[in-house]
């Protein structure tokens, strides 16, 4: 590296051998070096309004939040060159009336090593893989932050601890990542909007890998531009970054008879995993104990009120993180002003909404134009349509088995830099949409005010919880038994969607950067 | 294609290799060789590195500010790469802008975004010249407008006095029906190698906007640049100053700067 690109990175120099002015003094010959530093972040107030009832009691129907988030970067001189690079990223959101949105993470908190053909890095990281827009389907190396909206188009990710290696080489670009702990989704708590009527029970996460956590998860990845092709291909093997979900009863909630029963129980079928038929004991104890509520079935009272009293605080969706592997290709492709791109995976094996495992494939394809100076004026208009397809159709732990996305972006390019958005997702088969619309603006060079209003459409008629009990409702199963499976036979993700019909929302955000 | 990032890495200059034309010259000829004379020295620099302001106003007199930090190269072959890092609006910090400029012209350049919120590179079509450069006056073929001989015809149209000071006029007739403009208009002063303004007229052939060029410096070596370029546009009365903060040249960039591997560190 030469030395004006040294000096090239000192963005902003500071003069480490004045904070070590007093070991200087004591060590010969005195300790001085330069740092090149750099500091980027934001801080931002957001509320959201729910504009209607949430579905469950405990559901608030507006969040305050504040999150502040940061980058630290240093790149120390050493020995004359500027070969290391050290980095701290810092999350935090506070929010006072939706107490489980408030977490922290560390984002980045890492080391890297810079050569000239190969870099090496250790720590806290966050690495992005793909080329669509809507969804990354290759993107798998960090999990989600499941308390952060947008995670499940692939927005925020949590940091992850990982060693990683990039080689550049003529023939593209070539990244290993090591990652030898995992990290569990956080899921949004009772009183949280956008979840579904099954609380998570992250304290009965399963792991199908004996090493559970500790499982060492491999990702590696070749990238290249050829011509005006940009192409990639990946391979991951381990740790699911996006749970799927077993229905298991719980014992919060219960007296202290029931939670004894419900142990008992266990013991006797501590052999299934799942403990499936533990249920009807456990409902029979519990309207033993709430004989009011029993009558509430037989005398035909809305399944809504009952599910607030019973069902719902017995079963619960355990995540289970499954071993796998995932084999992935990215292509751009640039022409005539136009981009094309494609994602597509094939995975070695996940379990569907009903249960089934086998492997799968699923893709995501697109385009992507821009046009300029729209109506004769200074406006910029840019259209992404992409196409999510997965081979598993409705049964996808994904919404987007076979949706269209289409995402308009429109920039003023005025004083403010007014940006507009409406993103639709609509289901070619299922017929739910997902509706939104933004505005930005800037208001000088470092506040920025936005509005989001999102909306949910769907013709699922009731809630998934609601259906499932509907279903059990009809049947004598004090008699017959209820097994989780019964709840899993009526799940498809239409009706997943559903339950977010009510969920329609409009969010402000203003935003400080620095 | 070799979409130089003129103003930011060449500047619209004029160094006349030999300041007195022959007279006997066609206006084509003579205007095709004062363009010719530009845009070999707009290439006389191994690299160069500015930090720029544009101020944006509209016709009320509002004003915005964008920063940013640009590095340029010129390869052996005649090829370009710049990197544009953004500063402000600081919700754009972190963002860099890379291009690949191919000197030939049959070449699209190659550019890619780096997207900091996402830790993505973008691979992006170079092709939307005429849009607007982050909002400003300038579209991304202004900033490129020296950018190769061979796209436009040209015209010495005769010469005009301006304050005691000769300018020759020479216009421009793009070729490529992807520019917003059905010619350009430069006003040059041979004698002092500078070019004073810029009118650009848009497809329907009207007075579309005009780029003043003002407080040149001479910064060595034959590098001499505009500190101040003022763009006007005429029809809707908005206008963006574009103010260099300092030029640097020559100084070695190591090529690293603009590999597109290195843009998530560079950016910072």
């Amino acid at each position: 590296m030469s030395k004006s690109y040294l000096k090239i990175k000192l963005r902003r120099p500071f003069y480490g051998s004045l904070l070590l002015l007093g070991i200087g003094l004591v060590c010969q010959p005195a300790l001085s070096f330069e740092l090149s530093f750099d500091v980027q972040g934001r801080l931002s107030f957001e509320t959201q309004r729910f504009l209607d009832t949430g579905l469950y009691q405990q559901q608030t129907e507006y969040s305050l939040g504040t999150v502040f988030e940061t980058e630290l970067y240093a790149e120390p001189e050493i020995e004359g060159s500027y070969n290391w690079g050290v980095t701290f990223a810092p999350f935090y959101r506070h929010d006072v009336i939706d107490s489980s949105r408030t977490h922290g993470d560390i984002r980045k908190a890492s080391i890297d090593w810079y050569g000239d053909s190969l870099e090496l890095g250790f720590g806290w990281k966050q690495v992005f893989w793909g080329t669509t827009n809507t969804q990354n389907l290759v993107n798998v190396i960090n999990p989600a932050d499941g308390l952060e909206g947008g995670a499940g188009l692939g927005g925020t990710k949590l940091g992850l601890l990982m060693a990683n290696a990039l080689f550049f080489t003529d023939f593209g670009q070539v990244e290993l990542y090591l990652m030898p702990v995992f990290r569990e989704q956080d899921f949004a708590g009772e009183e949280s909007r956008l979840r579904l009527g099954f609380r998570f029970e992250e304290d009965e996460a399963r792991y199908e890998d004996g090493d559970e956590d500790r499982n060492l998860d491999v990702g590696i990845r070749w990238t290249h531009d050829i011509g005006d092709f940009t192409v990639g291909i990946s391979y991951f093997k381990g740790t699911n970054r996006q749970p799927t979900f077993v229905p298991v009863f719980t014992q919060e909630n219960l007296t202290l008879e029931q939670q004894l029963a419900f142990a008992q129980i266990e013991d006797q079928c501590s052999a299934d995993p799942e403990c499936t038929d533990a249920f009807v004991p456990i409902l029979e104890a519990y309207f033993e104990a709430n004989p009011s509520d029993l009558q509430a079935i037989e005398g035909g009272i809305a399944v809504r009120d009952l599910s607030n009293l019973a069902l719902d605080q017995l079963i619960a969706l355990a995540p289970l993180y499954e071993t796998f592997g995932q084999a992935g290709i990215e292509v751009a492709w640039l022409v005539a002003g136009s981009t094309f791109t494609l994602e597509a995976i094939y995975r070695e094996k996940g379990t569907d909404l009903r249960g089934n495992e086998g492997p799968y494939a699923a893709a995501v394809t697109g385009w992507e134009y821009g046009w300029s100076n729209l109506f004769d004026s200074v406006w910029d208009l840019r259209l992404i349509v992409e196409y999510h397809w997965d081979e598993r159709g409705d049964i996808a732990t994904s919404l987007f088995e076979d949706d269209l996305a289409l995402i308009y972006f429109l920039n003023l390019n005025n004083l403010s830099n007014t940006a507009i958005i409406l993103a639709l997702f609509q289901d070619l088969t299922g017929g739910g949409t997902i509706m939104n619309l933004g505005t930005s603006y800037n208001l000088n060079s470092f506040w920025k005010l936005s509005f989001n209003a999102t909306m949910f459409f769907s013709d699922e008629e009731s809630p998934l919880l609601e259906t499932v009990l509907e279903e059990f409702a009809g049947q004598d199963f004090f008699d017959e038994g209820l097994s989780t499976d019964e709840v899993r036979e009526n799940l498809d993700n239409d009706i997943l969607l559903g339950d977010f019909k009510d969920e329609d929302f409009i969010q402000v955000q203003l935003e400080y950067f620095w | 294609m070799k979409k130089l990032i003129s103003i930011v890495a060449a500047g619209a200059l004029l160094i006349s290799a030999s300041p007195y034309a022959n007279v006997d010259e066609s206006p084509e000829a003579r205007g095709r060789s004062l363009m010719e004379r530009l845009d070999a020295r707009d290439t006389d620099f191994d690299d160069a590195e500015t930090i720029q302001l544009m101020i944006l106003r509209n016709r009320q007199g509002a004003e915005s500010r964008k920063k940013m930090k640009t590095f340029s190269k010129m390869e052996e072959n005649g090829d370009v790469k710049s990197l544009i890092i953004f500063q402000e609006p600081a919700d754009t910090k972190g963002t860099a802008l890379l291009q690949h400029g191919y000197d030939d012209a049959n070449k699209d350049d190659d550019m890619w975004l780096f997207l900091p919120a996402l830790g993505k590179t973008k691979r992006i079509s170079g092709s939307a010249q005429s849009g607007s450069f982050m909002g400003s006056e300038f579209s991304y073929e202004d900033l490129s407008m020296q950018g190769n001989i061979d796209e436009a015809d040209y015209k010495w149209l005769g010469e005009e006095v301006i304050d005691g000071v000769t300018y020759d006029i020479v216009e421009a007739y793009p070729h490529d029906t992807s520019t917003g403009y059905s010619k350009r208009k430069l006003w040059i002063n041979e004698e002092l190698e500078r070019m004073k303004k810029m009118e650009f007229y848009d497809r329907k052939k009207t007075l579309l906007k005009t780029m003043y060029l003002e407080d040149y410096q001479d910064f060595g070596d034959g590098n001499v640049r505009p500190m101040k370029i003022l763009m006007v546009n005429a029809q809707t009365g908005k206008e963006t100053e574009m103010l260099n903060e300092y030029w640097k040249f020559d100084e070695g960039i190591d090529d690293k700067m603009f590999n597109k591997s290195q843009l998530k560190r560079l950016a910072r």
